[in-house]
């Protein structure tokens, strides 16, 4: 039955995008992003990105012209961006490591937030100067990004912000990286297809994501054979709060597709949702499973989990030392796993069913120590 | 008759207190059947093992931390006003509680949330309990020397007030340079939570705070002195330096020890000795302080019980709370000054 849902969802992300006609120029057709169009013309590709919290409007639309050839006379509405980029800024980690793995980190010549990326190549290249850092990514340092005059930002977008500020006024094209709103895991991973697109390396974006989705989807598979369906809470208390991941969110899916049973899948948010101590505990004390991420320099553990908030050891995950954990300080969680989420399966397949492979250790978590 | 007035308001708070914490075990974000309740606090069978888990260790914790801290703060609240003479003193105002913060975030945000010595590490709630009574000490102990520099309360107030700037821009200077999830935790952290008190903390939150209230009564007669002016009380033969350095002391006390384990709360210590004044219609701590420490627990347990209105869908930040009971209060007293017998 499960398979069969599966299937028909799978079907039906296919057929969505399929129409060609003369006008639209060819489709490149995108299987799962549901934020994201491209089409291509003879002398542009243009690329459709929806708004995110309004998807009947387009948030922006990028015309991607030959930098070397003459611009064509007869583009339609929308931004254009001269590519392959040359002289990018690049706010956050996840899309500097993702122009590294398609070869073209010479092409980033600025980034936002350096203190925040866990990428050693970055930093390296900040220090030799190769990269400059423009600061905090909601403010950035205007002068210095006058300064190096950049062909494009590649920036995420956020609800009502009141647009990016100054930035917008240099008449450098803002990519609105929306993909972290997308709510599947292979859908946000198809952006790269995208991003390839930026940086002139389509061919190996391409064939990157068809590795990845042939992947997962292999994984997904080998998870979908396990006879139980272990559950599953995640995440911990801050404050009076817990912030749990919403039943629509790009982490309930992979949960789904790991073979577990989320215990929050049926709330309808795509984000996180703030509930109090009590309703996580009524709902998750009996839950096979238990994974958190954090960023300390020191590594939770059991007693450390019960010192800081003592009624956690009132789960019976954490009493059957069923709790994994993913130290974000020195783990690049947040780095890699938008882009590859065949290896967050991976792990979580691992975690869930360890017995369907019997050969990969854990890559992002570990279990916690005593 | 203050006094037969103040036991009157006195047994009718504490009848109050008895029943919002009730409420308080019986109400949550999830429904548990009154039955239920009943039974786990005495020890009987419950239908769900969850249920009774939910109530001890996560209801009656909270309910507990709510009143002391509730009655702390609005304490603190009333030995401050009446030290600087001045209604609008408040551990908030004053700075302390932004003392507290500092040490909190440097604490949470510098080591990481917690002190490690060779093999040992101290708990993360420890250091930071030590890290906000460091520092709302640090901010009263300035506090004290420019009283004694300056005659005028008022004055004393301002320095307060910029102390308090002071100390929130080297926060957030703390927080540019922390980690995205030091950031989060410390905001979270400043939106104050009565539910960060576990069992085995409780003996030790409850003991410090009970030591600072006996003394906050103790302390009762100087208090009174306090009111006539420093000459008259000088002339009864009280030590007003010394009086006053221990006042503070406790302040720092009740201050660091519930913000230390419940986040900077705004405005209980503001507003719940004036809603006691405007009760009893006098200053006379005999009455006034037991009322007022009564009242402070009132308050935390309602402002609690707002908390959990949204039900299974979440909870609300306790400070988004408290500025709508406290706020109203303060713009009273101050509209209707003239008015208030106790101004006079």
């Amino acid at each position: 039955m499960f398979l069969l849902v599966v299937s028909v969802f799978l079907c039906s992300c296919r057929n969505g995008k399929a129409d060609t006609s003369a006008s639209q120029g060819d489709t490149l057709t995108l299987n799962y992003a549901k934020r994201l169009s491209m089409h291509d013309f003879a002398d542009y590709t243009k690329v459709e990105v929806q708004n995110p919290w309004d998807t009947t409007r387009v948030l922006q639309t990028y015309l991607l012209v030959d930098r070397n050839k003459p611009l064509p006379n007869d583009l339609p509405k929308g931004v254009v961006v001269k590519v392959p980029l040359k002289k990018s800024v690049i706010y956050s980690a996840v899309h500097c490591s993702l122009v590294d793995e398609l070869g073209a980190f010479n092409s980033i010549a600025g980034v936002c937030e350096l203190k925040y990326m866990n990428l050693q190549k970055v930093h390296d290249a900040a220090k030799k100067g190769t990269i400059i850092d423009l600061g905090d990514g909601l403010a950035p340092d205007i002068e210095r990004m006058i300064d190096l005059m950049p062909d494009a930002l590649l920036l995420s977008p956020f609800e009502n912000s009141g647009g990016h500020g100054r930035v917008e006024q240099l008449g450098v094209p803002i990519i609105e990286c929306a993909d972290y709103m997308e709510t599947t895991p292979l859908g946000r991973a198809e952006w790269m297809r995208f991003y390839g697109r930026l940086f002139g390396v389509a061919e190996k974006a391409d064939s990157l994501f068809a590795q990845v989705e042939k992947k997962y989807k292999e994984l997904a598979q080998i998870a979908q054979k396990a006879t139980d369906r272990p559950t599953v809470i995640s995440e911990l208390k801050t404050g009076s709060a817990w912030y749990v991941p919403g039943g629509n969110s790009w982490i309930s899916f992979f949960y789904r597709d790991a073979g577990a049973d989320y215990l929050f899948k049926n709330d309808r948010h795509s984000g996180s949702v703030p509930l109090s101590f009590e309703t996580v505990f009524d709902r998750g004390q009996k839950a096979d499973f238990w994974l958190i991420k954090y960023n300390q320099t020191i590594d939770k553990t059991y007693r450390a989990l019960e010192k800081e908030y003592a009624p956690y050891a009132g789960f019976n995950a954490f009493q059957k030392k069923k709790i994994y954990g993913c130290n974000t300080n020195y783990i690049a969680y947040y780095e890699e796993i938008p882009y590859h989420p065949d290896l967050f399966l991976k792990d979580l397949i691992k975690i869930f069913h360890p017995t369907l492979l019997p050969e990969h250790s854990l890559r992002f978590f570990t279990n916690l120590a005593d | 008759m203050p006094a037969s007035k103040g036991a009157k308001y006195g047994f009718f708070l504490v009848i109050t207190i008895g029943v919002l914490f009730a409420a308080n075990l019986a109400f949550g974000s999830i429904k548990i059947p009154l039955g239920a309740v009943i039974d786990t606090l005495i020890g009987g069978t419950v239908e769900k093992e969850s249920w009774r888990f939910i109530i001890l260790e996560s209801r009656l914790p909270q309910a507990l931390t709510a009143l002391f801290c509730g009655s702390a703060l609005a304490v603190s609240g009333l030995m401050l006003q009446t030290v600087f003479n001045n209604p609008l003193a408040g551990p908030s105002i004053l700075g302390i509680n932004t003392g507290a913060s500092l040490g909190v975030a440097l604490v949470m945000l510098l080591l990481g949330g917690s002190i490690t010595v060779g093999t040992y590490s101290f708990s993360t709630f420890l250091s930071v309990l030590v890290g906000a009574f460091a520092g709302a000490m640090a901010v009263l102990a300035l506090i004290l020397f420019f009283s004694s520099l300056l005659k005028s309360n008022l004055m004393v107030l301002i320095i307060g007030i910029m102390i308090g700037y002071v100390t929130s821009s080297a926060i957030s200077l703390l927080n540019f340079f922390a980690t995205a999830e030091g950031v989060h935790s410390y905001m979270i952290w400043g939106m104050g939570n009565f539910g960060g008190v576990s069992n085995d903390q409780l003996p030790f939150f409850v003991g410090s705070v009970a030591v600072g209230l006996i003394l906050s009564v103790l302390l009762i007669k100087p208090l009174n002195a306090l009111l006539l002016g420093h000459r008259y009380a000088e002339n009864l033969g009280i030590n007003i330096h010394k009086i006053r350095n221990i006042l503070l002391l406790t302040v720092g006390l009740l201050t660091a020890v519930t913000t230390a384990f419940c986040g900077p709360i705004a405005f209980i210590g503001l507003a719940v000795p004036h809603m006691a004044r405007l009760m009893l219609g006098t200053s006379n701590h005999n009455s006034l302080l037991p009322v007022t420490l009564l009242m402070g627990g009132v308050i935390a347990l309602t402002c609690n019980l707002i908390c959990i209105l949204p039900g299974e869908n979440g909870v609300i930040p306790l400070n988004a709370v408290t500025p709508f009971i406290g706020a109203p209060v303060i713009i009273y007293v101050i509209v209707n000054q003239r008015k208030i017998q106790y101004f006079n």
